[in-house]
This record gives structure tokens, C-alpha cells and sequence, in this order.
């Protein structure tokens, strides 16, 4: 099986990745390789109930956790903040 | 102060007053400072926290208020577990100067019980790796052979408690990264159940298969550390409580399955000498050795490579520069998306978010992510039923001993090979450890040992049965 450009472009553009004109044909080489691998896989039939592990869901109270400083903490790490907010570039672009 | 330490000895020195906790973090401060230059297993050592824990341990002791077994004692901890205030790098460029906002569970859990933080250990980046060789921040040296790896991704810990640069550690294990560098390093490694162990403040690789654990110098010491840190949290919703009661197991009667999809081919022959020898010595001490069948399980690393990078490229689209990590400097939204992505990931990470989101994408989905999760529920079903005939399973715990630095770096599938062994617990959720039996080639060798899920308690008993027959 084999990648091409065009599935790399895409898959590239999904994952917000960019990959340099160098590393494009080991990329598509070793995902060539990988998913030839993993074609080994059965079409199984689903088994009709469950196995464990299985969600159990352990709830908690639903009150605000006061978690003193956190905020602060987050905001620290931002690498562009002002007051209480991340700043970001523009989302929509207006040219 | 004695020359090397477990958790049951340090506790035992603490308690007796032979030492005290400022002396013995002192003594691994120095010997992790010392050997660090060279072996590379450590990317933060945290001098001052960790000498302000062990003042309060020594206090607290003082003052007849000691907490227990973990009170005062120095341990390492894994680069992708949250510790607050401490830098977490995950062994990424993408966070080298994140400092974490909060404790994970577990960190927590150990500070509640008085353990004292050495500091983060080096590991492959984002736990992807079985090398330690994918860390941004350099490889780590098996402490026996410098030319040759600890394993990975939990290879910084395990060279750490090699070389007895820590009492104990911490790791995570998502493939096998927490036993097979215990196996290439000769030291004790336990995979919890999924849901045993809270993932809360763990950075998440593949979140149906990640679990933290103890790597530690014996059965013991893990379970002791397994004790501390297991539990429902309502932070992690994926986890719950388990049986905790002892079984009262020994190895006359035990029943020990080994799985015949192990045992044909792909180990060394000298490492599988090495666990076979144990097999028999288990025998002589009246366990019962049978052949099983396992149906669907020699596919268990092509599920692992399809459902694990899916989750991956979930796991991973946050660190696009935004709220933390690096943000490159760009014109536009998408370009710093693209260009923080792409300079602050490695390789491998872009390569296994690559193959997830192509696995996930349409026209892609049923072919692989969709029939990988239903290999997965029989995978799952096949362990259940063998479990009701067998008591643990036995395989060697990985195919060859510790490989040199490089060996496997130019094709990435002889790097997943390396998991054979390891992934099929990941992928069915069921608690298996690692524990040295032996060296082949001069370098140590890992049995695997693998119970029902939620039979965690019993496994750390079995394991302890077979730590005496070594």
C-alpha cells in the first residue's frame, strides 16, 4: 500500500502538521509500512454484550471545586496573557 | 546509612532512626547529581523541594506523627506526571519551560503520605517510544552498557533505580513503557488494571490503555507504592475501586498458563532460556505449567497501532501553542497551529498523530479504527476466558535484552516490535509486571507475568511467589 502526496497534504492539513519538502518521503514510506502492518487486522463480528473494562463513572458533588491560585497557575503558563485572558491571533481573518 | 536502600529498608532505617529522611535524600540528591552528567535519566532535579519534604518528614517524626511506610523516603517521578510547581516537559521541546499549575492524583497520594520528590525523570517524548532514545532532551544510558538503551518510555526511572539514583519510582505504561525498561534493567515494573490508578494530571498519550505505575527494586516495594496511589477518583472517571483482599496464593497449586501465541517464535533464545528456567523452578515448587490458546491475540500490536495513534491524535492537537508550551511567532492563526505543531513535536509524535488521523478519517474509519476495536472486545474476551482456567500467565517480557543506542531508529515498526510482548495487557486492560529472572548476554532478562483483570493484589502476590524462586 502506499501514501501519496495528496493523502499526505491532507492528513498533514488535519493534524495541523507541516512537514518539510525533505521528510516527506520517509514520512509516506513509514506510514506506508505501518499500515501495511496493521492490514492485518480480521473484519470480526462485534461481540453482542460487552467486556470489562467498562465505564463505571464515579461521580462527584456538583459544587464549585475552590481550587485557590489554579487560575493564576494557568495563566502563567499562557505564552501571551493579559489581565485574565490568553491572547491569541485573530480568529477570523478580514483581509 | 546503608549503601542501597528499598522502600521496606528505607522505612525500616527511618523508623529505627538509623538515618534520617534529610540524610537519605541527601545521599540519592548526590547520587542522582553525580551520575546524572553521564547516564542523562533525570531532566529536573529538585534539590530544594525535595530537602523541604524531607525536613517536614524528619519533623513530623520527630513529633511521633510519621505517616506511614512512604513517610520521608525519596522517590523519582516520571517527566509527564504533574508535580506542582516542578517543570513537566513530557521529553518535548513543545513544553521545556511548563511548569505545572497542579499535582496529579497520584503526586498527591504521595504527598499525603510524606514521600519525598527527587525530580522528573527523562523519557521518550510524550511516551511514545520503547528507547528512551525520542526525548528532546537527549538519550538515556543503561546504567550497565552505555552504549545500549534502558528501554523506554519510562527509561529515565528505570536508569534512575538501576543505578540507584532513587529509592523508588514512578512511570506510565500505555504499550508496555513501564516493564520493558524495568525488564532491560533488571528491576520489578507493575502495569496496574486500567481504572486502577487515576490518569488525573498524568499528560495523556493513548487514554484507553495509559495507566501510571511503580518501578521498583522488589515485588514489595511495588506493591507498597500500588497501595498509595490506587483508587477511584471523581477527577478520572475511568477508574474504580478493586478487590484489595489477599488471596493467600503460593506457588504450590498455582496454575501458570503460557500462552502459545508467546511462545513460538520472535524472542532471543537466551532470553527465553532465562524465563523457561523460571517456569520450570515454579514447577519444582508445585505449580502447575499448562499450554493455552489465547484466540486473536498475536494481533494485539496491530490493534495497538491503530486504536493507540487514533487517541494520540486526539491527545496531542492541544499542544498547538495557545494556552501553554511554545507558541512560534506567525501572522495567522493556522500558521502558528502549523508552525508551533511542527517545530515543538518530534518525529515520532507527528508520525503516530499522522497514522491516527488517517486511520480516523472518512472512508478510513471502518476499515482500520472501527475493526481494531472490535479485535480489541474479543482480545479482551479471549483473556477473560483463559483466566478462568489459569491463574497468571507467563512470557518473557520482551524479545532480546537491552539493544544498542541506534539499532532500531531507521524503521519505526522494528522499534513497535520491541512491545510484542508488553501491548497485549494494554490492550485487554489487565494488570501484568515485569520482574528480573536472570541475565542472557550478560544483560538482564524480565519475566511477564499477567493476571484477570482487577486481580491486582493477586498478581503482586504471584509475582512475589516467583521473586523467591529467582
Amino acid at each position: 500500500m502506499q501514501i501519496t502526496d495528496q493523502e499526505l497534504d491532507r492528513l498533514a492539513e488535519l493534524s495541523r502538521l507541516q512537514l518539510p519538502a525533505e521528510r516527506r518521503e520517509t514520512m509516506k514510506r513509514d506510514l506506508a509500512s505501518i499500515l501495511s502492518y496493521v492490514e492485518r487486522l480480521p473484519a470480526l463480528e462485534p461481540l453482542a454484550s460487552g467486556v470489562a473494562p467498562r465505564a463505571v463513572a464515579t461521580l462527584r458533588e456538583d459544587v464549585p471545586a475552590q481550587e485557590v491560585g489554579v487560575r493564576d497557575a494557568i495563566l502563567e503558563e499562557a505564552p501571551d496573557a493579559i489581565a485574565a485572558h490568553v491572547r491569541v491571533p485573530a480568529v477570523f481573518d478580514r483581509t | 546509612m546503608e549503601s542501597s536502600y528499598t522502600l521496606a529498608s528505607a522505612a525500616a532505617a527511618l523508623e529505627a532512626r538509623d538515618v534520617s529522611s534529610a540524610e537519605l535524600t541527601e545521599r540519592y540528591l548526590r547520587a542522582s547529581e553525580t551520575l546524572n552528567p553521564t547516564l542523562n535519566a533525570y531532566i529536573t532535579i529538585a534539590r530544594d523541594e525535595a530537602l523541604a519534604a524531607a525536613g517536614a518528614a524528619d519533623e513530623r517524626r520527630a513529633q511521633g506523627a510519621a505517616k506511614g511506610a512512604l513517610d520521608g523516603v525519596p522517590i523519582a517521578i516520571k517527566d509527564n506526571i504533574l508535580v506542582r510547581g516542578m517543570r513537566a516537559t513530557a521529553g518535548s521541546r513543545i513544553l521545556d519551560d511548563y511548569l505545572a499549575p497542579y499535582d496529579a492524583t497520584v503526586i498527591t497520594k504521595l504527598k499525603d503520605a510524606g514521600a519525598v520528590i527527587l525530580g522528573k525523570t527523562n523519557m521518550d517524548e510524550f511516551a511514545m517510544g520503547s528507547s528512551t532514545e525520542h526525548s528532546a532532551y537527549g538519550r538515556t544510558k543503561h546504567p550497565s552498557d552505555y552504549d545500549r538503551v534502558p528501554g523506554g518510555s519510562s527509561g529515565g526511572s528505570a536508569a534512575a533505580l538501576a543505578a540507584d539514583m532513587c529509592v523508588a519510582a514512578l512511570g506510565s505504561d500505555t504499550g508496555g513503557s513501564i516493564r520493558q525498561p524495568a525488564a532491560f534493567t533488571g528491576t520489578v515494573g507493575f502495569k496496574p488494571s486500567y481504572g486502577a490508578v487515576s490518569r488525573y494530571g498524568l499528560m495523556a498519550m493513548a487514554s484507553s490503555f495509559d495507566q501510571i505505575g511503580p518501578m521498583t527494586k522488589t515485588v514489595a516495594d511495588a506493591r507498597t507504592l500500588y497501595q498509595v496511589m490506587r483508587g477511584a477518583d471523581t477527577h478520572d472517571q475511568t477508574t474504580r475501586a478493586f478487590d484489595t483482599s489477599s488471596k493467600e496464593l503460593s506457588m504450590n497449586g498455582l496454575r501458570i498458563g503460557l500462552p502459545k501465541q508467546a511462545w513460538g517464535e520472535g524472542a532471543d533464545e537466551a532470553v527465553r532460556e532465562a524465563v523457561q528456567e523460571l517456569a520450570a523452578k515454579a514447577q519444582r515448587a508445585g505449580a502447575q505449567v499448562v499450554e493455552v490458546d489465547i484466540p486473536y491475540t498475536q494481533e494485539a500490536l496491530a490493534v495497538y497501532y491503530v486504536v493507540m495513534p487514533c487517541e494520540v491524535s486526539s491527545n496531542m492537537s492541544r499542544y498547538d501553542g495557545i494556552r501553554y508550551g511554545a507558541r512560534a511567532a506567525a501572522s495567522t492563526l493556522l500558521e502558528t497551529y502549523l508552525v508551533s505543531r511542527s517545530e515543538g513535536l518530534g518525529e515520532e509524535i507527528q508520525r503516530r498523530i499522522l497514522l491516527g488521523t488517517y486511520a480516523l478519517s472518512k472512508g478510513y474509519y471502518d476499515a482500520y479504527y472501527r475493526r481494531a476495536t472490535i479485535v480489541r472486545d474479543h482480545i479482551r474476551a479471549a483473556y477473560a476466558r483463559v483466566f478462568e482456567d489459569v491463574d497468571v500467565l507467563l512470557t518473557p517480557t520482551t524479545p532480546s535484552v537491552a539493544f544498542r543506542a541506534g539499532e532500531k531508529l531507521a524503521d519505526p515498526l522494528a522499534m513497535y516490535l520491541e512491545d510484542i510482548f508488553t501491548v497485549s495487557a494494554n490492550v485487554a486492560g489487565i494488570p501484568a509486571i515485569s520482574l528480573p529472572c536472570g541475565t542472557a548476554h550478560g544483560l538482564p532478562v524480565g519475566a511477564h507475568l499477567s493476571a484477570a483483570y482487577g486481580n491486582d493484589y493477586a498478581l503482586l502476590e504471584i509475582a512475589e511467589a516467583f521473586e523467591a524462586l529467582v
